[in-house]
């Protein structure tokens, strides 16, 4: 079987903003192939977003080159198939819903497809049951909940049908409960066969995924399994993240050994944060 | 009066004939409407029209209540149309109030103005009670699209609507939570001279202004992510087909037009 050429290939990517001395992304090289499920973790600052924005031509590297499906997003005649190929989900919902209505938006990109108007529909009732918005298909955007405009968002990109996803710190504007409900269905699509690139700041949400890549002031410091990033203390103080909870907590308890017990849970608790 | 409640469009829910008919088919009637207006060129044809639009107003469900608040920003205008035109004209005095004669030809000129200019404003709220402000901006957008021949932006123009209509209600819904905020911190709006007042305007406008440019650079790239390339290609997802309702519509419409504009230019009242 010959293996499939990566469906996101960067090899030694810069890009610096205008009138900016550092650069924002210095030397990445990294590939993703098709079905993975990917976090990118990155301390604020550290270029994810500006990593995000390459990946379907939004931005174009200074030195470098971005291929997706093998094509170089440098051909402004790739862009369109790039677009179709890669979706994006931002961080802040509010200004990512164009359409003054739930359903009007998750037509939007089907529209600029040029779709007809009868798959658009099945499109847009289909993505609304699956993301939990049939009965608010008229709904105005200014009414609906954090969740739920975050949930318009991500209908509107799946309903492209696009073989990868790239989410940008996607849930951090959302409360606890509506944040484990849109990573459930991030990691459903990841099964049914969506590539997904997942960017964030949150090691919890990080430590979960299958392979991970840390980036920090603009260069990849690890790649690989998320178990190996969290057993090397010096790596994570080199990218400025805090591990998960999870982490400190088993960290603790090996080290409890050697010091005296605590005597209340809540002791116990507040040694585990420290 | 909360900020919220100022959100554009008052559309009433309704199922009525003039709920159903095709908003583009409504937007034509209504500039047709308006152009009788001008043309009836006596009350009798004015009356006629008037009774059409309450026809109108009743077999849609419209309450008076909804009315009475849609016309009330409108009522000085229409009051100073009024008084304008009394002491413009002359004629016969029909009686005084106090030392103050009151002229035939200035009464009914006044009250001719200030009708056709109530029945102007009524059939544009009424166009926006009985259709929701997307069906409004969508047909806008339909029937411009054939201008986009003549190199005019018509699918862009009729984005613009668009996006107004969905960050117009959330930049209010901000402004008005900026400025609780604020009355919070002890700062007022409600009082003091227009200076005072327009100075403690200043911190809700930046927050507002800043918040909608930021908005809009990532409006932009979640546009582009999503193909968005102009308006070459694109479909809609609302399909608009006329049917026996609007055939309907337009024929009862096109005769109170029609009878209003013939009846007004040949009574001679
Ligand atoms: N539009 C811009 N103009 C100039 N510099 C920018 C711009 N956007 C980002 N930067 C800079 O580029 C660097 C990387 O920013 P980027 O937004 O990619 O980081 P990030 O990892 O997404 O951070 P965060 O977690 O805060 O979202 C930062 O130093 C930032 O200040
Ligand atoms: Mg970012």
């Amino acid at each position: 079987m010959m293996s499939q050429p990566p469906i996101i290939s960067l090899k030694s990517v810069t890009f610096g903003y205008p009138d900016v001395r550092s650069l924002a992304l210095d030397g990445v090289s990294l590939e993703v192939a098709a079905g993975e499920f990917v976090a990118v973790a990155g301390a604020n600052g550290s270029g994810k977003s500006t990593l995000a924005r390459l990946f379907n031509g939004l931005l174009l590297p200074g030195a470098g080159n971005v291929l997706i499906d093998g094509k170089n997003t440098r051909d402004r005649e790739n862009l369109n198939h790039i677009r179709e190929t890669v979706a994006m989900v931002f961080q802040n919902p509010e200004s990512q819903i164009v359409a003054a209505t739930v359903g009007d938006d998750i037509a939007f990109g089907l529209e600029n497809l040029g779709l007809p108007a009868e798959q658009i529909g099945l499109r847009v009732q289909e993505a609304g049951c699956r993301f939990g918005l049939a009965g608010l298909l008229d709904r105005e955007p200014h009414w609906l909940s954090g969740g739920q405009k975050q949930r318009t968002v991500l209908a509107g990109a799946v309903a492209m049908e696009p073989r990868v996803l790239v989410l940008d710190e996607p849930a951090s504007m959302l409360d606890p409960c509506s944040r484990k409900e849109f990573m459930a269905l991030v990691r459903d699509l990841w099964q049914d066969g969506t590539t997904v690139v997942y960017l964030s700041h949150d090691m919890d949400e990080v430590a979960r995924a299958p392979r991970m890549i840390a980036l920090s002031e603009g260069k990849v410091s690890f790649d690989g399994d998320p178990h190996d990033f969290f057993s090397r203390e010096g790596l994570m103080a080199e990218t400025n993240l805090r591990p998960p909870l999870a982490v400190r907590l088993s960290r603790f308890l090996a080290s409890a050994g050697s010091k005296p017990p605590a005597l209340t849970l809540a002791e116990l608790v507040k040694r585990a944060c420290a | 009066m909360h900020l919220d409640e100022l959100i554009i469009g008052q559309y009433f829910p309704g199922n009525s004939l003039l709920h159903r008919a095709d908003p583009r088919l409504k937007i034509t009637a209504v500039f047709i409407y308006v152009a009788g207006l001008f043309l009836a060129g006596g009350f009798a044809g004015l009356l006629i029209m008037a009774a059409g639009l309450l026809l109108a107003l009743a077999q849609a469900r419209v309450p008076p209540r909804w009315l009475y608040r849609s016309v009330r920003p409108v009522a000085a205008l229409l009051l100073l149309t009024f008084l304008f035109q009394l002491f413009l004209h002359g004629g016969p005095v029909l009686g005084r109030i106090g030392p103050v004669p009151i002229y035939r030809d200035g009464a009914r000129e006044g009250g001719y103005l200030a009708l056709r200019l109530l029945l102007l404003v009524l059939a544009g709220i009424v166009l926006s009670l009985t259709t929701p402000p997307v069906a409004l901006t969508d047909a806008f957008g339909k029937m411009m699209a054939p201008l986009a021949k003549l190199k005019v932006p018509a699918y862009e123009l009729a984005l613009m609507m668009t996006i107004a209509l969905r960050f117009i209600p959330t930049l209010l819904m901000e402004a008005d939570r900026i400025i609780k905020a604020q009355a919070a911190r002890g700062a007022s709006l409600a009082s003091g001279g227009p200076a005072r007042r327009a100075r403690a305007l200043l911190p809700v406008l930046i927050p507002l202004f800043i918040l909608s440019f930021k908005d809009a650079d990532e409006l932009a790239m979640a546009m582009e992510s999503r193909c968005w390339r102009g308006g070459k290609g694109r479909t809609s997802r609302r399909r608009l087909r006329l049917g026996p309702v609007d055939a309907m519509f337009a024929l009862l419409a096109a005769v109170v037009v029609a009878g209003g504009v013939a009846i007004g230019r040949t009574s001679g009242f």
